[in-house]
């Protein structure tokens, strides 16, 4: 019996109606906040970025990226590069990369002069590099892009790694944590240099961060968390170290009993559909995907299904965010109509072939 | 009691609930004509007593009752306080949204937000707690009536910190005075944006003079206030929190106050990664984390898992070695909640990071007895056992003689049951480690059967 077929057979509808109408209605809620997103995401207008892969790598993962203009997303993400400055290059070394979106209010013609407290974001850099790709970039010389300054962010890189190991987001002060690490070592493998970062130094404090659960948290202490355990060992794999987990049994032992129904992120919490990503690909990059019970993970996430897209939890209204972790967590035990992803990268298998392994 | 005063009605009975509902609504049919517009709002709010809640699959709620009004008439807004009884887990304020007939005559939308006070009933473990919502009026000329001198706003509680402050009426940075000089640098999003954002006229005029000013770079108070601004319209804008320690820095500013800020905003986000950075920011650079436990507790006390909130405590009790206390904080959250994982983990912390003292034997044992002393309270409970599990981890004779004992007394855990299996298999005893891999697979722990029969096939 093929995954569909489950989820079809319980709705009590006739068989195809209620996958057809979950594809039709989450085609619709894409294209319209591809379009625009309500008002409510103001909050988060200075990751627009991240809120952009989401929808767009959505898209992709439905093989629907037909209903948006590639051409020009890839032109609006080359507005929100961080340049080196066109005069003195060494005054914005260390802010290389890319923004989370204009609202800085930079020029959208690419504006090579430095202005002041303009920076990038590694998380937003990550994305942007991401949707480049999903959208069709093509390579050049140097790089899988056509025109990102690849040394430019290798080099910010160097800058953004502390002591510990750790990466900070930006620049200037700010927090580090394991999402930034894995951050710093998607965007080196993406552009095939790993020069930029330490990778012992960031080993090491990977398996700092590994509580006494075996799961990891954000930093060495911290409680072990569904995100952050899917950042270390995913980073681990992008830098090539998966042998450097300490218990490997151990740790799918706590991310399988993670399942409650769906997944939850830390233990006792309730599921939430996006852990179904974070946890299931950290499963399916140690090669323990089969292990999930999957149509019982299927069902929980359909039943986050909410206006088109997926909600954290049933009955609260959706979000980008959870939509596309819901179609990745789907995706991962084979749910008909949505391409199989990569899950160290977390976008489809077909775009991260075409990034060279920079291992072999 | 005269018409202006309004008593203030707590209980937790359902009955004393009933009498305090028909008190109120007596109340509200005295008073000024002003306030019959209000009172008819209220009472079709009221008739929503026999609605029931429902805000998680498996539990039905009792109905909400409402315990006290007051109404702002300078605010033009009627704040109502409602009791009630939830599930613990479940999302009161969404189900509050869901069900109260909030589709009112005048009223353009309503504010819900959660107040801080909470109780457990210990009878039936669901909490009770009080949700708020404000109903916004349009300023008809039929709301007219509102005097606008007078200004009932009286709250429940002496403690108002959960109040709004009166929601001045926004005026646009081109009509104020001291910012002539500042030209607004609007964003550009070029030819064909792509998930544009809606923003509202206020987002857009603040976050113009936002850019504009920190285009200048300019240090000033007025620069403060502005990434204030920025701030609250988007949190997460990391560019306003770093422009804001920068100009903190060149005005010198008051530290102490700038904890205030960072309270208040955090009451409304409190998962918000800026926002506890740029308060471990300001307490190192002040060097006094006196008011920092109280803090994270009180944000626990909100949300028990609130891993910022663990994340900052941790920071703090290990940069202080304030180690003595913790463990009885801890025990206090657990008794409450044997669950709170969060709490285990930060007992591991307390533990294992204390340095000066030695994790001997002793300890291990007197933990580990602990451990076990909730893990009989809740035997499905996991995060007991990964604590035994992480103190005991080289001692594999204890752990088994542990998971026997518990085992026999306590068959129906999966976790004790678990543990013995793998501990069992490791030695070599395949029969009676796949006698329990099968118990668990198809009794114990039926969820993870595969995984059960995986294990059972290692060697």
């Amino acid at each position: 019996m093929s995954e569909g077929q489950g989820a079809q057979a319980s709705s009590g509808s006739t068989p195809v109606d209620h996958h057809a109408h979950l594809m039709t209605s989450l085609q619709k809620y894409l294209k319209n906040m591809s379009n625009v997103l309500p008002r409510p995401y103001a909050g988060q207008d200075s990751n627009r970025l991240t809120l952009l892969y989401f929808v767009v790598s959505a898209l992709d993962l439905v093989d629907k990226l037909d209903l948006v203009d590639r051409k020009q997303i890839i032109d609006w993400i080359y507005a929100q590069q961080v340049l080196p400055d066109s005069e003195d290059p060494s005054k914005n070394t260390a802010r290389c990369g890319f923004r989370g979106g204009p609202f800085l209010g930079n020029d959208f013609n690419e504006d090579r002069k430095c202005v002041h407290h303009d920076q990038s974001h590694i998380a937003m850099t990550y994305t942007a590099l991401a949707v480049l790709k999903i959208c069709g970039d093509t390579p050049s010389a140097d790089s899988p892009f056509s025109r990102v300054n690849k040394k430019a962010i290798i080099n910010s890189l160097k800058h953004l790694q502390g002591p510990s190991g750790s990466f900070n987001p930006t620049a200037g002060e700010s927090e580090n944590d394991m999402r930034f690490v894995y951050c710093a070592a998607v965007i080196s493998y993406m552009l095939g240099d790993f020069s930029g970062i330490n990778i012992d130094s960031a080993v090491e404090y990977i398996l700092k961060s590994t509580s006494y659960d075996y799961g990891m948290g954000q930093g060495p202490g911290q409680e072990s968390h569904g995100g952050s355990t899917y950042c270390a060992v995913a980073a681990l794999s992008l830098m090539n170290r998966l042998d450097a987990l300490p218990n490997v049994p151990a740790l799918v032992d706590w991310l399988l009993t993670r399942q409650v129904s769906g997944f939850q992120g830390r233990v006792n919490k309730p599921p939430d559909s996006c852990y179904s990503f974070w946890i299931g690909a950290t499963l399916d990059i140690l090669g323990k995907y089969d292990l999930v019970e999957f149509d019982l993970l299927k069902s929980f996430i359909l039943s986050c299904s909410s206006m088109g897209g997926f909600a954290k939890m049933p009955t609260m209204p959706p979000d980008v965010l959870h939509t596309y972790m819901s179609l990745c967590g789907l995706s991962l035990g084979g749910y008909p109509g949505i391409k199989p992803i990569h899950g160290a990268l977390g976008f489809s298998r077909d775009v991260a072939d075409q990034f060279p392994n920079p291992w072999k | 009691m005269s018409s202006s005063g309004w008593r203030t009605f707590h209980s937790t009975t359902s009955r004393d609930f009933r009498l305090n509902t028909r008190r109120l609504l007596l109340r509200l049919s005295l008073g000024s004509k002003g306030l019959r517009k209000a009172s008819r709002l209220l009472k079709s709010v009221l008739h929503c007593e026999s609605h029931l809640l429902y805000i998680s699959p498996d539990k039905v709620t009792r109905a909400m009752r409402m315990v006290q009004v007051s109404i702002s008439k300078l605010h033009r807004n009627i704040q109502v306080l409602l009791y009630g009884r939830f599930h613990p887990r479940g999302n009161v304020v969404t189900s509050a949204r869901r069900s109260l007939p909030w589709r009112l005559h005048g009223v353009t939308g309503v504010n819900f937000y959660k107040t801080k006070e909470r109780a457990v009933d210990t009878q039936d473990s669901l909490d009770i707690q009080m949700i708020g919502f404000r109903i916004r009026q349009r300023p008809t000329a039929a709301c007219g009536t509102m005097s606008t001198n007078e200004n009932r706003n009286i709250s429940i509680m002496s403690d108002s910190s959960d109040d709004e402050k009166p929601q001045n009426v926004y005026v646009p940075f081109g009509q104020r005075e001291e910012w002539e000089d500042v030209t607004p640098v609007p964003q550009d999003d070029g030819p064909n944006p792509v998930c544009r954002i809606a923003y509202d006229d206020q987002f857009t005029d603040t976050m113009n003079y936002f850019r504009a000013i920190v285009r200048s770079d300019e240090r000033s108070p007025r620069a403060l206030a502005i990434t204030g601004d920025a701030i609250r319209l988007n949190t997460g804008n990391y560019t306003a929190w770093y422009y804001r320690r920068l100009v903190l820095d060149s005005l010198k500013s008051d530290l102490p106050k700038e904890l205030e800020f960072i309270t208040s905003i955090g009451i409304k986000n409190p998962k918000n990664y800026q926002i506890w950075y740029h308060r471990r920011a300001i307490v190192e650079k002040l060097g006094d984390y006196s008011r920092e436990r109280q803090y994270t507790e009180e944000h626990i006390q909100q949300d028990s898992k609130n891993y910022h909130a663990w994340a900052h405590r941790q920071w703090v009790v290990e940069t202080n070695g304030w180690w003595d206390t913790e463990l009885e904080y801890i025990d206090k959250l657990l008794q409450y909640d044997v669950r709170n994982n969060s709490a285990w983990n930060q007992r591991y912390f307390a533990i294992t990071r204390n340095k000066t003292r030695q994790v001997d034997q002793n300890l291990a044992t007197q933990e580990t007895d602990y451990a076990i002393s909730y893990a009989k309270k809740a035997p499905n409970n996991q995060s007991p056992w990964l604590y035994i599990k992480g103190l005991n981890n080289q001692d594999v004779g204890k752990l088994k003689e542990i998971c026997e004992h518990f085992h026999q007394n306590y068959p129906t855990s999966p976790h004790a049951a678990g543990m013995l299996a793998e501990l069992h298999q490791k030695e070599g005893n395949k029969t009676r480690s796949d006698e329990l891999y099968n118990l668990l697979a198809n009794n114990l722990d039926s969820i993870h059967k595969k995984y059960w029969i995986y294990k059972m096939q290692q060697e």
